[in-house]
């Protein structure tokens, strides 16, 4: 995996067959669960991780968030699936190449984000410390993987594969986020 | 319609128009500091240094007031921010 890099109008990343397929599942897996209109997410009984794509609006007027809610869940479902169908469909091709115009790139962008905060709300982060200790998670597991350290330890091998997606994910993100800044700040100068 | 809702809009009369209402941003483990900053930049057309200065806030303090208004101003702000996968809420200002 290659991350973003600006070339010309575009940013591009470089995927193998095999990333491609288990990063375009993620996208199309959260577009399902957008598109799935009984997984209201109701204050009670809700998946964090819906709640977490469509949180809420006014947490100490709960009139004002049924309002909300009512006004623009809609919309909001409809473009942040839309969003991610795209990223989807753009990774279902051929060819190692991701390629990423400049013009789409915060689409692409928040897509990524949405694909993130699903597999944080799987992964149980909420503060920006669980988040540092899940990248030392990943470097034991890599370390357990390549017969570094001693087997027993109790991999949770979903979750370590969930984290390395979500890592992958972040990384991408950032390498994107620089092209797109990289285009922002030379057109204010 | 409730009994609480006025006629004009549909509204219930604890949401009415002309109250002040401020949208804040929350600090989540999720959101890169760069993406915050030009979500900042691209949605409220703030310069780059002022996007900074509001992200730092919501990174280091836990939160941040990024703006303020009328009730169907600050939805179309809190609309736009979950749009982008930001963790936004809003409040009546002064609360």
């Amino acid at each position: 995996m290659k991350a973003f890099q600006r070339r010309g109008k575009d940013a591009v990343a470089s995927l193998d067959r095999h990333e491609r397929a288990v990063l375009s599942a993620a996208f199309e897996e959260v577009a399902e669960l957008l598109d799935d209109s009984s997984s209201a997410p109701s204050p009670s009984d809700v998946d964090p991780a819906l709640l977490r794509l469509l949180p809420d609006a006014a947490p100490s007027d709960p009139e004002v968030s049924d309002e909300f809610r009512r006004l623009t869940e809609e919309d909001l479902r409809t473009h942040k699936s839309d969003r991610l169908k795209s990223v989807h469909d753009a990774l279902a091709g051929e060819g190692q190449e991701w390629v990423v115009s400049l013009d789409e790139g915060l689409s692409t962008a928040a897509a990524l984000t949405d694909v993130r905060l699903v597999i944080a709300a799987r992964l149980g982060l909420e503060t920006d410390e669980d988040a540092t200790l899940l990248s030392g998670e990943l470097e034991v597991a890599a370390g357990l993987l390549e017969g570094d350290l001693p087997e027993g330890l109790g991999l949770d091998h979903k979750r370590i594969w969930l984290a390395s997606v979500y890592q992958a994910l972040t990384w991408l993100q950032d390498s994107l986020i620089a092209c797109l800044m990289d285009k922002k700040g030379r057109r204010d100068e | 319609m409730g009994p609480r809702e006025s006629p004009e809009t549909g509204r219930s009369a604890s949401t009415r128009l002309d109250d002040a209402w401020v949208t804040i941003v929350w600090n989540d483990p999720v959101n890169l500091m760069s993406y915050v900053t030009h979500v900042f930049q691209t949605h409220f057309g703030w310069p780059r240094a002022k996007a900074e200065k509001k992200m730092r806030e919501v990174h280091n303090l836990g939160k941040s007031v990024v703006s303020s208004g009328g009730l169907e101003k600050m939805e179309a702000d809190v609309q736009a921010m979950h749009s982008y996968g930001l963790w936004a809420t809003m409040r009546r200002s002064g609360e």
